[in-house]
Order: C-alpha cells, then structure tokens, then sequence
C-alpha cells in the first residue's frame, strides 16, 4: 500500500423519521487504514429492534478490529470476517442474556490488499465499484422480498446462505463506496436493479481527490440530505489519493478516531505526532459513547 | 516533507469546503391511488353536478396543500354519465386541476367499476415496475341512482368484492338523494355505504382530502398487496368522521 495508498472517508446521520421517534441512529461504520490493508465496513442496525445500535457498531468495530489484529501476511478473508463479526453480535447476546434478533443488523464489508478487493454483504446495503477507467458498477445489489423493509440480518439463523461475496483485482479498481439503503433513493438509479447513480457517484470520487475531502463533510452532507426514506444514512467511500510516500494507520469508528498513528518513509523527527498508543496499542478504546 | 493529507483533529472542521454532489431527484415516495368514480348521469342535473363540481375543486387546493399528501396521493376520475370513461388519468396531487363535469345519460356504474379497477391495477403494476412502494389504493364511487347496466354491474361488482377480499382496494360507496344504497352495499362486504347530506359535496371532498392526508402519512405501505396489509396490521391510522353523511 506504499505506491498508492487507499483513502477512506465517511459518515453517518440520524434518519429524520429515528429523530421524530428519539430512537437515534443505529447505523454504523468503521474504518482501519494500515500499512498493507485497508479495511471498511457499514451496517444498518433494525429500526424495530432496541439494541440493534448496538448490534451494528458491534459488527462494524468487529471487522476493523479484527484485520488491525492480523499480520499483514495474514489478511483475514471477508468470510472470515463476516464469521466474527456474527460471533460479537452471538457473545454481545450472551453477555446481555437477551435474543440475538435483538442486536439484529445488515453489514457490508471491504478489504482491499495489494492484490485484491474483496467485497461482503449481508442484507439490504449498497457497493459501488469504480474501475480504473471511471466506470460504475453495483456490486451483487440486495434481493428482492416481498415485503418492502424485509431484509436479512447477520442475527438470522440462515445468514451465511445470504452472504454476497465478490473479489476484485485491486489493480482493477480506483475507488468503492458503500452506503445502507437510507440513501437508496438518492444514490441509486433504479432501485429495482440497484444500478448506481452515475452523476452521485462522479462527483464523489471528483470531490475526493480535492483537499477539501474529509469524513466530517461527508457527514454533513448526507445529513443535509432530504433522504426521502426517514431512514439512517450512511456513505463511505475508499479511493486511490495518488502517489504517497508516507505510511499511516488509522483506525475509525462512527467518526470517532480509535486511534492513528504516521509515519513518513524515511523516519523524520516530527514533534507534531506525538501520538499515544501507536500503532499496536489501546485497541480497547474504540467504544463510541455518542452511538 | 509529505504531510498526511488530513489530521484526526479536522475531522470535525468546519473551515474546509463541503461535498456538494448530484443526487437522484425523482420522487420515489410511496403512492396512494385513489380512484373517484364520479355519477354524471342526467340525474344529476342542475345543483347536484354544481356542488360536485365545486367540491371537486376544493378537493384539488386541498390535497396541493399537505407536503407529503401531493407528492403521495394519485388521483384518477372515472365518470359514468352515458358511458363510463378516464377523465382525468392518474394525476399526482400537487398536478391536479379542477375540471367541470356535465350531466349527461344513463349510469352504466358496472363500466366504470371495470375501468376503475383496470386502472388501479395498472398503476399498481406501474409502480412495481418503477420500484415505487404503494399504500392500499382507494376505490371511491360516488352514485344518486341505480346502475343501469344491470348485468355488467352484478359482474364488476362481485370483481369489486374480490379485489377488497384479496387486500387489494379499499372501497367507499356513497349515495347521493335517492342513491340505490342497496346497490351500492353490494361493492363491500367490509363498509356500508354512506348517505349524503344534501348536496354536502364540498364537506364530502374536504373529508376526502383529510383522509389522503392521513393514509399518506402513514407508514402504512409496501412494495405488494401483502407487504401493505402486513404494513396495516402494525398501524392503526382512523379516518376522520364523515360529518357530511346521514346515518
């Protein structure tokens, strides 16, 4: 990841029908930027359900964590990833001695590598790919139910039957982003295929390589947003931000910096990064109260 | 010296230009259909097609005047006088216009119970097809005299029945001076027809817009028959009284 390092951004926003209702937001996501990895993820906690807040930052901080803790030789799969995050959510429902339906929540995976992009998806959340040439594409959009808010959850007995899996050449793409379904509306072109809206999506990735690119604008924009679906809303969105001869590590949770550390190649005294932790350290503070 | 390109401490900066991005505008609210079935038969002649008229137009202005009403509420009007036609196609709310209907022939009710059907079924289809969430549509027929269509109306009748059975259509009868309520009793197995005051058309559209105020803020749509009455059992959303109707 030293060529070309991979970029993430993103945020989320509280629904205006999770305002009305006081419930708040039950979306979540998360990040890790390391040397050899890069690593996001999204979920879309059940409105219906009372921990399923809970239940998607559960799953969303389980994944990032868990390629933070591999060795770079060692890059968990996505399946592997989806597994633990399933056993959070089964060891949360122990330790709470409630359902597991409680914590009920969608999730959406990527990890990219220097070789591959892997993309997972369990429920109704959105992937879009970017190619090298700029063009779009919806990655293994969600099925169809019958009931217009049905969808499947990582608490579902039959959840492995659900997970959508597509691995990528890195070398084939320049950008990703995922989003929950609160934004379907206005990111999608036709929902029925889950084919991406082009022009959203150009300007994204156009804004991204400007310098004014950063997560909290993200979230500011799609909580100005009028979703149309009530719903939480969620974008992030990873690209290729040019040549780059530092290596940084970086580890987000719900816009909450878990930890970050920098270091530029070669090692250069900077009195300005004084940074505790590093990057093997304090992997416990990731909780984010504000959830 | 590189720098990285932002710090943790900008994250929550607001000094650096905000995303600005195109975002798909169409309006993919959910619809509730909402067919009217209009009686213009020579009976109505004189102050009973002049309160319709009338009331028509307030149901119009009204339903431009609730934010989520006229994006939501799709209006057809089927008129029955000589033949049964589409006056107006489905239209939504914040398009509608006012028009002038004529008393002019017989009542074949039983056509314009067909076409009425027809068109919901279609516009249901259209909205599956644009992957647009509906509520249950409304099927609302509007009568001061017997069907003159005798047969066509036993069979579109009995269609009628089975449409509300399967969850398909909710369906409100309402007879106007001598209207045949009995005839009309036969569209519902679920709701009586209702009697109306006088030539109260202008209370009668009023309530109408109210409830299409309240069905379209309700949660209670889907993207098929199930999914609605699934919807429905959740949520309970009563109409307002009808104070333009005698009991």
């Amino acid at each position: 990841m030293t060529a070309e390092a991979w970029t993430v951004l993103g945020g989320s926003a509280t629904g205006t029908t999770h305002v009305t209702a006081g419930i708040g937001c039950q979306d979540a996501h998360a990040w890790f930027v390391g040397r050899r990895t890069c690593c996001f993820a999204v979920a879309d906690g059940a409105g219906s359900r009372p921990r399923s807040a809970a239940g998607s930052v559960a799953a969303v901080e389980s994944v990032v964590q868990t390629v933070r803790a591999a060795a770079a030789s060692a890059v968990p799969s996505v399946e592997e990833l989806f597994d633990e995050a399933r056993a959070r959510l089964e060891a949360l429902a122990r330790d709470e001695g409630c359902d597991l339906d409680e914590f009920a929540t969608t999730l959406a995976v990527v990890v990219i590598t220097d070789d591959a992009a892997e993309v997972g998806q369990v429920g109704d959340t959105i992937a879009v790919v970017r190619d090298e040439g700029g063009a779009l594409r919806a990655i293994a959009p969600a099925e169809k139910f019958e009931y217009a808010n049905e969808t499947t959850f990582l608490s579902d007995r039959s959840w492995r039957d659900h997970l959508r899996v597509e691995r990528l050449a890195s070398s084939s793409i320049s950008g990703i982003a995922l989003s929950t379904d609160g934004l379907r509306f206005k990111i999608l072109d036709d929902l029925t295929e889950g084919t991406p809206f082009a022009p959203f999506f150009e300007d994204v990735f156009a804004w991204f390589d400007s310098d004014a690119a950063t997560p909290d604008a993200v979230a500011r924009f799609i909580d100005r947003l009028d979703d149309q679906s009530g719903d939480d809303k969620t974008l992030v969105v990873a690209a290729r931000r040019g040549p780059c001869d530092e290596q940084q590590e970086l580890y987000v949770v719900n816009q909450h910096v878990a930890e970050w550390s920098v270091e530029t190649m070669p090692p250069a005294p900077d009195e300005d990064r004084q940074l505790p932790g590093g990057e093997n350290g304090h992997g416990d503070e990731t909780a984010d109260s504000s959830v | 010296m590189a720098r990285p390109w932002w710090k943790p401490t900008d994250l929550r900066s607001k000094q650096l230009s905000d995303l600005e991005a195109r975002v798909k505008e169409d309006n993919p609210d959910p619809r509730v259909a909402c067919a009217l079935l209009l009686d213009t038969s020579s009976s109505m002649h004189g102050e009973p097609i002049q309160e319709l008229n009338e009331g028509f137009r307030v149901f119009c202005d009204e339903i431009k005047d609730d934010p989520l009403a006229r994006k939501r509420t799709e209006v057809t009007v089927i008129t029955f006088g000589g033949v049964a036609r589409v006056e107006i196609p489905f239209t939504e709310g914040r398009d509608l216009e006012p028009r002038t209907f004529h008393a002019n022939g017989a009542t074949p009710m039983g056509a314009a119970l067909d076409l009425g059907l027809n068109e919901i079924s279609a516009q249901k289809q259209a909205y599956k097809t644009a992957g647009l969430e509906y509520y249950r549509p409304w099927l609302f027929v509007i009568s001061d005299g017997g069907p003159t269509d005798g047969p066509a109306f036993d069979a579109a009748a009995a269609r009628v029945r089975e449409a509300e059975a399967a969850k398909g259509v909710s369906v409100f009868g309402v007879g106007v001076g001598s209207g045949d309520l009995a005839k009309l009793s036969g569209l519902s197995t679920t709701r009586q027809p209702l009697l109306l005051k006088g030539y109260s058309f202008t209370e009668m559209f009023s309530w109408l817009s109210a409830s299409m105020r309240v069905v379209s803020n309700a949660g209670t749509f889907g993207s098929t028959d199930a999914g609605v009455a699934q919807a429905e059992a959740t949520e309970q959303n009563p109409l307002p009284p009808p104070g333009w109707a005698t009991w």
